[in-house]
């Protein structure tokens, strides 16, 4: 009650000066890519109980703009990572007030951050030329680069099994089809494991397997799909693939990322072409009728709820909305974000 | 081709209407005998808002380009990418909204639309006429919020001259250029060249990042050289041959911006072009006719990824003189374009034929002045609307003329737009405008002291702009491409105000402008839209200059000071760059030397150390100098 009241007078108080304080510990993070060069990407944040929307978030809080390209947000240490893609930068913020308390520099276009342990972050990243995707290893003490470990084409999403991180290689400008695994003690690539064509996602299920969303691999001139997408399924303990489901969809318009799972880790959701499916992880076949048939750029599952968040660019250069879905697909609300709003980070 | 026969048949009955009173009389005007481009602009541009910037500003300059001096003694609004492409644009219209003609060829892009202001040396021009206000039935494709008319006179009877220009600058800028010429009573040619280099490592302030560290911009390195060769020979009395030949090499780095710069990519950007035009000119005492040819081979080199345009146009055009009062213009124009790039389609080119017509009357006391040009154009065989200008200048008394003039104009697509492999659309129709304009000029003569005051008002309705945007539907999901599809209503009022006046021998000119210019998107794109009714990015409602001149001796003192309101950033204005103020200064002064004339400038750009940024996010030189010696030998 107290901290409400102290909320509301902090909120009465605000004027031009001084920036918004609030809690941000537990909601919802909306990464708004901005345009390309323009560098307006912004945060959202949207809390579940009083339903309301903070746009333009680190702008607020810092006193200063996020960049070029906002890729994606996760949690570590009690901070908030920001990746910045285009500005080969990452943002540290704390959890609580989203103040920066710090900047990770000296990367080459960083796509994730995965916390690894108190010492040490590992970040994909696509390289300066797009092809030569790497891991940069982080000393999280002073936030420095300590080591580059080449991966693959696109290095993309990672999940971690144990001491085993799985990097997803999607291509970047040009194709990939691997996994790569490497050892997160030593920080020695082990293997590659070969998938579908351009793996850009990977999530674990409740069985500890690997389940990977694969793009497909894009024709030359980039007018549709030449090789199919597939959702291939990995059992990491012998690095073998289990299953592989081929998508039939040739036309490869949205890129093909976003792959979520349930709480309960037993439902897959994935888009397809900006549709929604649900796959079960003891399916063998790929679930035909969509669950959501929408223009989506992004789709995620707030595994907390199982509410469905659809991300919806409407022409790409001003604000987009974020559509929010029961967990049994009927739209509930939306609410306007910032532009081009992908990634989302569930707390 | 119905629409082609109406036209010509119409101008062949106008001219057989008023053919019968050919009489001669020289009194009112004669076809003059001037550089053949400006044929058009000379006599049909009735009503037209022209500038014209000052031949001895253009001289002090000479080692400047011509994004700093539009930008500093101009009313275009030059949206700068820090010191790298800079695109004009008049009027609130979009960056490929103006046609800049180089004595009457267009150099906007063919991949893009717009014209890298900052790659022109002013070394390379001798005339600067800014139009505010577009024309398409008389400058063709593009001029749909202004024209830049960059122009090279031949002059004959000058004899033998040469003349030597370096310059040093902040940021290790460097300039040299060498102009031969040579006249005599039937021929005139000069040759002229020059080399530049400039490191651009200056100071700045990088808002982005925490705790606005100061930075020194890196890879802003550009280098360029360029040849320019003119040529007319007379030939009897009657003729004469003219031709131009260009080529310059830009190499530039393009620097990071605040938002990227701890990016460890270091872009390069290479433009390479040739062009030449060729044209031929004869005239009698009632007529002329000229037959013109331009050819231009652009090759640009993005880091890996090459593009290149060739363009070829081939013009035939017939002025005739009625009588004092009427004139006739009629004409035909072919241009053939094409595009190689890997971001292109294998065959992307463009076969445009034009055919215009002009009419000007002119009354006894030449008070009235009535020009009606008409421009149709069909590209690949397919006609786009007709384009025309109605325009009118009514001197009312010895110092107060009231001008106006309505124009409907045209741009058409850019290759990028038609031909970009896989996203490209080819069936886009031209983007159009509706052009209205309306003012006066007073200027009147009291002794010694000349005042001119010109103000004008504008409306102009642009539809079918292009725009690039994500598709819904099954075919194209998720694409980005290009339709056309949205409109923009720009209007406001232009006001400038200009006095010269001697004391004793120093002579003073001041001028002040401002303009009003609002330009707000007028339909939605989609519903909800949340740019409509918005001021358009990057055009500032408020613009002014003041600026004055003096002249004492043979010193010459230029100060300009610019301003350029708020500009959003974002197309639903919640974003914006904040207002800037910058002022220019340069002194020069005229010297014998060793019996040659030396002229020694001194320049100071952003004289007031202005923090400021056109484009958001890309950094802006702080002051800066710059020290020109010029020698001419005779």
């Amino acid at each position: 009650m107290a901290l409400a009241i102290l909320l509301s007078f902090t909120r009465c108080e605000k004027d031009e000066t001084t920036p918004l304080q609030g809690k941000f510990s537990k909601g919802i993070f909306i990464v708004n890519e901005g345009n390309y060069t323009k560098g307006n990407a912004s945060i959202s944040f949207y809390d579940r109980d009083s339903l309301k929307v903070t746009n333009d978030l680190f702008h607020k809080i810092n006193n200063r703009p996020l960049g070029d390209i906002g890729q994606s947000m996760t949690e570590h240490n009690d901070k908030y990572y920001i990746v910045v893609n285009n500005s080969s930068k990452i943002e540290i913020v704390n959890k609580t007030d989203f103040v920066s308390t710090g900047v990770i520099e000296g990367l080459a276009q960083p796509r994730y951050f995965l916390g690894i342990d108190n010492q040490k972050a590992y970040v994909s990243q696509w390289g300066a030329n797009g092809l030569d995707g790497s891991l940069a290893i982080i000393d999280l003490s002073d936030n420095s680069v300590t080591k580059t470990i080449p991966i693959g084409s696109g290095t993309e999403k990672m999940v971690a099994l144990g001491d085993s991180i799985y990097v997803a290689n999607s291509g970047g400008f040009g194709n990939d089809s691997t996994i790569a695994v490497v050892n997160s003690i030593t920080d020695e690539l082990v293997t590659h494991i070969k998938v579908g064509y351009n793996p850009a996602a990977i999530v674990t299920d409740k069985n500890n397997k690997l389940w990977v969303l694969c793009g497909g691999k894009w024709k030359s001139d980039y007018s549709g799909l030449e090789k199919p997408g597939a959702l291939v399924k990995v059992n990491p303990s012998n690095n073998q693939v289990e299953l592989t489901l081929n998508f039939t969809s040739m036309s490869g318009g949205y890129d093909r990322k976003s792959l979520s799972i349930n709480e309960a880790k037993d439902v897959l959701y994935y888009t397809l072409d900006g549709n929604l499916y649900e796959q079960n992880i003891t399916s063998t076949a790929l679930s035909i009728q969509p669950k959501i048939t929408r223009e989506f750029y992004n789709v995620s599952v707030d595994p907390s709820t199982g509410m469905f968040y659809g991300a919806d660019i409407r022409y790409g250069t001003t604000n987009g909305w974020i559509i929010r879905y029961s967990p049994s697909y009927a739209i509930v609300d939306s609410f306007e974000v910032g532009i081009l709003p992908d990634e989302m980070f569930f707390n | 081709m119905n629409r082609f026969v109406l036209t010509v048949f119409f101008c062949l009955y106008l001219s057989a209407v008023f053919g019968q009173e050919k009489g001669i009389t020289d009194s009112i005007f004669q076809i003059q005998e001037v550089t053949i481009s400006s044929n058009r602009m000379e006599y049909f541009s009735v009503g037209n808002t022209i500038k014209t910037i000052d031949s001895s500003l253009i001289s002090s300059y000479s080692t400047a380009n011509l994004s700093q001096v539009l930008s500093s003694y101009s009313q275009v609004q030059i949206n700068s990418y820090g010191l790298g492409l800079s695109n004009p644009s008049i009027r609130g219209t979009g960056s490929s909204h103006t046609a800049v003609l180089w004595n009457g060829f267009n150099l906007q892009d063919l991949l893009n639309g717009g014209v890298d202001c900052s790659l022109l040396p002013i070394n390379f021009v001798d005339d600067i006429k800014v139009q505010y206000g577009g024309c398409s039935a008389l400058f063709g494709s593009g001029a749909i919020g202004g024209v830049i008319h960059l122009n090279n006179t031949l002059n004959f009877e000058k004899g033998l001259s040469s003349s030597i220009s370096t310059g040093y600058g902040s940021y290790d800028n460097i300039f040299g250029g060498l102009n031969l010429g040579y006249s005599n009573a039937s021929y005139s040619g000069f040759i002229r060249s020059f080399y530049n280099n400039a490191q651009n490592n200056f100071k700045f302030k990088n808002t982005i990042e925490s705790n606005s560290p100061t930075q020194i911009l890196k890879n802003a390195e550009r280098e360029q050289y360029g040849i320019l060769a003119g040529n007319a020979i007379k030939l009897g009395i009657k003729s004469k041959l003219e031709s131009f030949v260009w080529f310059q090499d830009n190499d530039k780095n393009i620097p990071p911006t605040m938002a990227t710069f701890s990016n460890p990519t270091n872009d390069n950007e290479r433009d390479r072009f040739y062009r030449a035009t060729a044209s031929w000119k004869t005239w009698g005492n009632n007529s002329d006719f000229s037959l013109r040819s331009g050819f231009s081979n652009y090759f640009m080199t993005y880091d890996t990824s090459n593009f290149q345009s060739i363009q070829s146009s081939t013009n035939a055009e017939y002025n005739l003189k009625i009588n004092a009062n009427h004139l006739l213009n009629i004409g035909l124009d072919y241009t053939y374009e094409k595009g190689i790039a890997e971001s292109l389609i294998s065959n992307a080119q463009r076969n445009r034929i034009a055919l215009f017509t002009s009419y000007r009357f002119t009354d006894n006391e030449s008070k009235w002045k009535i020009a009606l040009n008409f421009r149709d154009e069909a590209i690949n065989q397919n006609f786009t609307p007709l384009t025309f200008s109605l325009g009118f200048e009514r001197t009312i008394t010895n110092s107060l003329l009231l001008k106006g003039i309505v124009s409907k104009n045209y741009r058409v697509p850019t290759f990028n737009d038609l031909y970009w492999e896989g996203l490209g659309n080819p069936n886009l129709k031209c983007e159009s405008g509706l052009n209205e304009d309306l003012g006066f000029i007073f200027s009147p003569k009291i002794d010694r002291i000349g005042i001119r005051y010109e103000a004008s008002g504008f409306n102009n309705m642009v539809t079918n702009w292009i725009l690039w945007y994500p598709h819904v539907n099954q075919a194209d999901k998720g694409k980005w491409k290009p339709e056309n599809m949205s409109e923009v209503w720009a209007r406001g009022i232009e006001n400038d105000l200009s006095v010269v006046f001697p004391i004793d021998k120093l002579l003073v000119k001041t001028s002040i402008s401002y303009s009003f210019t609002k330009s707000t998107k007028s339909k939605a794109d989609f519903a909800g839209d949340p740019a409509l009714n918005k001021q358009l990015i990057y055009v500032p409602l408020h613009k002014g200059l003041f600026s004055f001149t003096l002249k004492y001796k043979g010193f010459d003192l230029y100060y300009g000071q610019s301003y350029a309101g708020r500009r959003y950033s974002e197309m639903d204005n919640s974003r914006f760059v904040s207002p800037y103020s910058i002022g220019n200064i340069s002194i020069s002064k005229n010297l014998t030397f060793w019996n040659q004339a030396l002229t020694i400038s001194l320049q100071a750009n952003n004289l007031w150390n202005s923090d400021y940024q056109v484009m958001e996010y890309y950094p802006m030189p702080p002051r800066n100098y710059q020290i020109n010696i010029h020698l001419n030998f005779k």
